[in-house]
């Protein structure tokens, strides 16, 4: 079985090589029967990483512990969800099931143009092979990249599975950031195609839109999971901790936010060409950057790496080629790819997006910056507070960009019109300042002001449904209007899903970030002894124990939490789990309120015998409101992806829209 | 033909210099300087005053490193640990082979995993005394238990009390 799996993975290293050879000189010469071969290749090395990744999976599923990687990862006692999990628990199989993702991709891909031979999806497609042929290549050369070793004679027993992973969160945490980082591969992969044959129509970015969604929906969902198991599992009182693999993990997501926002105008507009052009090409290469972080342990993290001389040297070499590679296209074809419209006026729409690019790339190299090169360059490191330095302007910067965006007109904006646009978001702004007071957020000014642009930008999304309703509605009511507003588009009314998310993500950030309370205090265990955190009273009742998962024996401390007024709010049980192998792992448990968590957890591992406890209470405002933010961005994505028929039908669509907006910018001119 | 037309007419547009596009790009040129500028020394600014030296325990005596915000990883040392109301006083070890081994105050939380033989980075104010460096540590964590880590290292382990 080892063998197969070795062979499966030469066989796609030298499948993928063909590929992009063949798609290579197709796309060069024109020559279909080159470019349907090149297509064979891809069905040809889609297989051979489905085969082994089938090797090793059923070596997790049947636990063969002479799987050297199995036997790193996991243990026959772990139930099939969680073996199934250790395929990705560690380097070998994560790039595996990265080379899986991105080999399904590009057949899907290749697939769906056997009938049409087009050269610039043959680019794409060559693209894609090149990069799986990199990481085949990796994986085959590099020992501590291949999951096909054979364990050591005499190793023991099985290492298994991290018990702070059991966790579901972190069981889907990996596979959807490697989602993400597969769908940025794509709009990389059609700009450097439109690149080289120097076609600055619409084609690559129709062709690598959806993608580029897909990539963003599970990236936002990869870091929401991540941050949702820092909450409730790492318990350190935060679900943030500006920690470099994090922040990784984060800089890719910016960017590839702005490039969603410059594909749209670029398709819709044929406008922000070169931006588009350069996000794709940045964001493709941060994910490289992410891996290199996080696989080389070249910076310094709470995340335990090793290092390998082999694999930091051809990361390296890879993260250089590709940035210069795309550097000198993108210089190649500057000029073809000018905007189709002059820039008319700073009062206008366009500017709008031009600042939401700039924005997002600055907060990009902000946090890069901070976490790569500052270390790197200059052996210095900086913390969280540094990174909140930066996150709080650029956040509530690009949300107050989300508020006034709707206020302008494309091209340019006429001073009454905008006067006029003001309203809404400005009567929702003050709307919303009776409850920020009444929630206490006055006490820190930059926090309540943080607040008030909230609630602008909720105005702004609703002024957005309001102004294409009204522009949908034509001749017809309002109500007609107000529906074609949410359905007759599917990027808009996605849109406004994810912004209304972006809202509640930003207000649910300043809230748990700046708001929070935090108390730490030693108990006495025994009935009746109370700790006092914020507005509420925590008193213990006392302790059980049962078994848990793994063979562990889980150990609950209870305390009844009542409010400031005396109210009995609930019960909370933070307990402790203690494993066979004598490791142990506090978890922290959550009282929800409506407006606010109350987060307990003991800072150390207890049992039925401890005297007493040390407890930290977190009181987290409006934390709630990061999650259900979060969720709407996803279903925001996840709208805007589903599917709609031809491809000819969504141009159709674009170029309708486009009409439309010519309409409105006479209308309002 | 509409949208070809306008096409034409913008690439005009462009090219010839009509007065008021090329007075828009500039604006749109100064404007995206000035933001571009405001953050540069911005970032720099707050990167120099927040940033830390992150230094190994081996380098720090001696180092000029007095008064100045350190970084340092090492590995608890057991038997100088100890805990009290005041907080947290323990040496750690350097992680790169050296004997070295510098003393870390810390009054705060610490998290589960932290105990006597466990890696921990240390964020503080570097001092020298008579009696030797110690660091006044402002955060201290230990490195996240990962499966991704390369071979030798196993996640630290403490055993529950």
């Amino acid at each position: 079985m080892l063998l197969l799996g070795r062979i499966a993975l030469a066989l796609g290293l030298v499948l993928a090589v063909a590929a992009a050879v063949f798609l290579a000189y197709g796309m060069k010469t024109s020559r279909r029967d080159f470019i349907r071969n090149g297509y064979y290749a891809t069905y040809g090395f889609a297989l051979a990483t489905v085969i082994a990744s089938v090797v090793l999976l059923q070596a997790f599923l049947r636990a063969d512990l002479g799987f050297a990687y199995v036997f790193e990862n996991s243990d026959p006692s772990l139930s099939t969800f969680y073996r199934i999990a250790g395929f990705w628990a560690g380097q070998e199989g994560s790039f595996l099931l990265w080379l899986l993702m991105l080999a399904v991709v590009a057949v899907v891909i290749a697939a769906a143009d056997l009938a049409r031979l087009r050269r610039l999806v043959a680019g794409a497609v060559m693209v894609l092979a090149a990069n799986v042929a990199l990481f085949a290549a990796l994986m085959v050369l590099d020992e501590g990249s291949n999951p096909f070793l054979a364990t050591p004679a005499g190793a023991g027993s099985p290492i298994g599975l991290n018990p702070l992973l059991l966790h579901p969160a972190m069981v889907l945490h990996p596979p959807a950031l490697f989602a993400g980082y597969v769908g940025f591969a794509v709009p990389f992969a059609f700009a450097v195609s439109a690149l080289l044959l120097g076609r600055a129509d619409r084609e690559w970015v129709v062709g690598a839109r959806r993608w580029a969604v897909g990539g963003w929906l599970m990236l936002s969902l990869g870091i929401g999971l991540g941050a949702w198991w820092a909450y409730v599992v790492l318990a350190f009182g935060g679900y943030w901790a500006w920690d470099p693999v994090e922040n990784t993990s984060l800089v890719p997501w910016l960017t590839g936010t702005a490039l969603l926002h410059a594909m749209t105008m670029y398709a819709r507009r044929g406008i922000f060409k070169r931006w588009a052009l350069g996000l794709a090409a940045a964001t493709f290469w941060l994910t490289l950057i992410a891996t290199w972080t996080t696989r080389t342990g070249v910076i310094q993290s709470v995340h335990a790496f090793g290092q390998r001389p082999l694999l930091v040297w051809f990361l390296t070499a890879v993260i250089v080629g590709v940035a210069v590679f795309s550097a000198v296209l993108i210089a190649w074809r500057w000029r073809r790819f000018a905007s189709e419209h002059a820039f008319e006026s700073l009062a206008s729409r366009e500017f709008i997006y031009h600042l939401m690019n700039l924005t997002f790339t600055m907060f990009a190299l902000a946090i890069g910056f901070s976490t790569v090169l500052v270390p790197l360059l200059f052996e210095r490191t900086v913390g969280p507070s540094t990174y909140d330095l930066f996150a709080q302007p650029l956040g509530i910067a690009t949300l107050a960009l989300v508020a006034v965006c709707p206020l302008f007109a494309w091209r340019r904006t006429l001073g009454t019109a905008l006067r006029r646009s003001m309203v809404v978001p400005l009567a929702s702004a003050a709307a919303f300042v009776p409850l920020w007071l009444l929630l206490g957020f006055q006490s820190n000014v930059w926090g309540f002001a943080g607040f008030v642009v909230c609630g602008f930008a909720f105005g702004g999304v609703v002024q957005f449904v309001l102004v294409s309703a009204r522009r949908a509605a034509g001749g017809r009511s309002r109500a007609a209007g107000l529906r074609r507003a949410f359905f007759g588009s599917r990027t808009r009314s996605a849109g406004y899903i994810a912004h209304l998310g972006m809202v509640l993500v930003v207000a649910g950030l300043l809230g748990s970030a700046v708001y929070n309370v935090e108390t730490s205090a030693t108990v006495a265990a025994e009935q009746g002894a109370t700790v006092q955190a914020g507005d509420y009273t925590l008193m213990f009742t006392g302790m059980r124990s049962e078994p848990g998962a793994q063979g562990s024996l889980r150990t609950f401390a209870a305390f009844d939490v009542f409010s400031a007024a005396g109210d009995r709010v609930g019960a909370v049980e933070p307990h402790t789990d203690v494993y066979p192998t004598g490791m142990s792992a506090v978890r922290a448990v959550i009282l929800g309120r409506p407006f606010e968590d109350v987060f307990v957890v003991t800072d150390q591992g207890f049992n039925e015998s401890s005297p007493e406890l040390s407890v930290r209470v977190v009181v987290f405002p409006l934390i709630r409101w990061v999650w259900i933010g979060s969720i709407l961005l996803c279903v925001g994505a996840a709208v805007s992806l589903w599917p709609r028929g031809q491809q000819q039908e969504q141009e159709a669509r674009d170029a309708a829209a486009a009409r439309e907006d010519g309409r409105l910018e006479r209308a309002t001119a | 033909m509409r949208h070809l037309s306008l096409h034409l007419v913008a690439n005009g547009l462009e090219h010839g210099g009509n007065g008021v596009n090329t007075k828009a790009r500039t604006r749109l040129l100064i404007a995206t300087g000035v933001i571009v500028a405001v953050f540069v020394v911005g970032v720099v600014y707050v990167v120099s005053r927040e940033g830390a030296y992150y230094r190994q325990v081996a380098e720090l005596a001696g180092g000029g490193y007095v008064g100045k915000n350190v970084k340092v990883g090492g590995r608890v040392l057991g038997d100088t640990l100890t805990h009290d109301d005041s907080g947290f006083v323990f040496d750690i070890q350097d992680l790169t082979g050296q004997a070295d081994t510098v003393k870390v105050e810390y009054d705060g939380q610490v998290p589960d995993t932290f105990g006597p033989g466990a890696d921990v980075v240390v964020l503080g104010t570097y001092s020298e005394s008579a009696a030797g460096g110690f660091i006044t540590a402002s955060q201290v964590q230990t490195k996240c238990p990962s499966k991704y880590e390369g071979a030798g290292t196993t996640p630290t382990a403490t055993p529950a009390p």
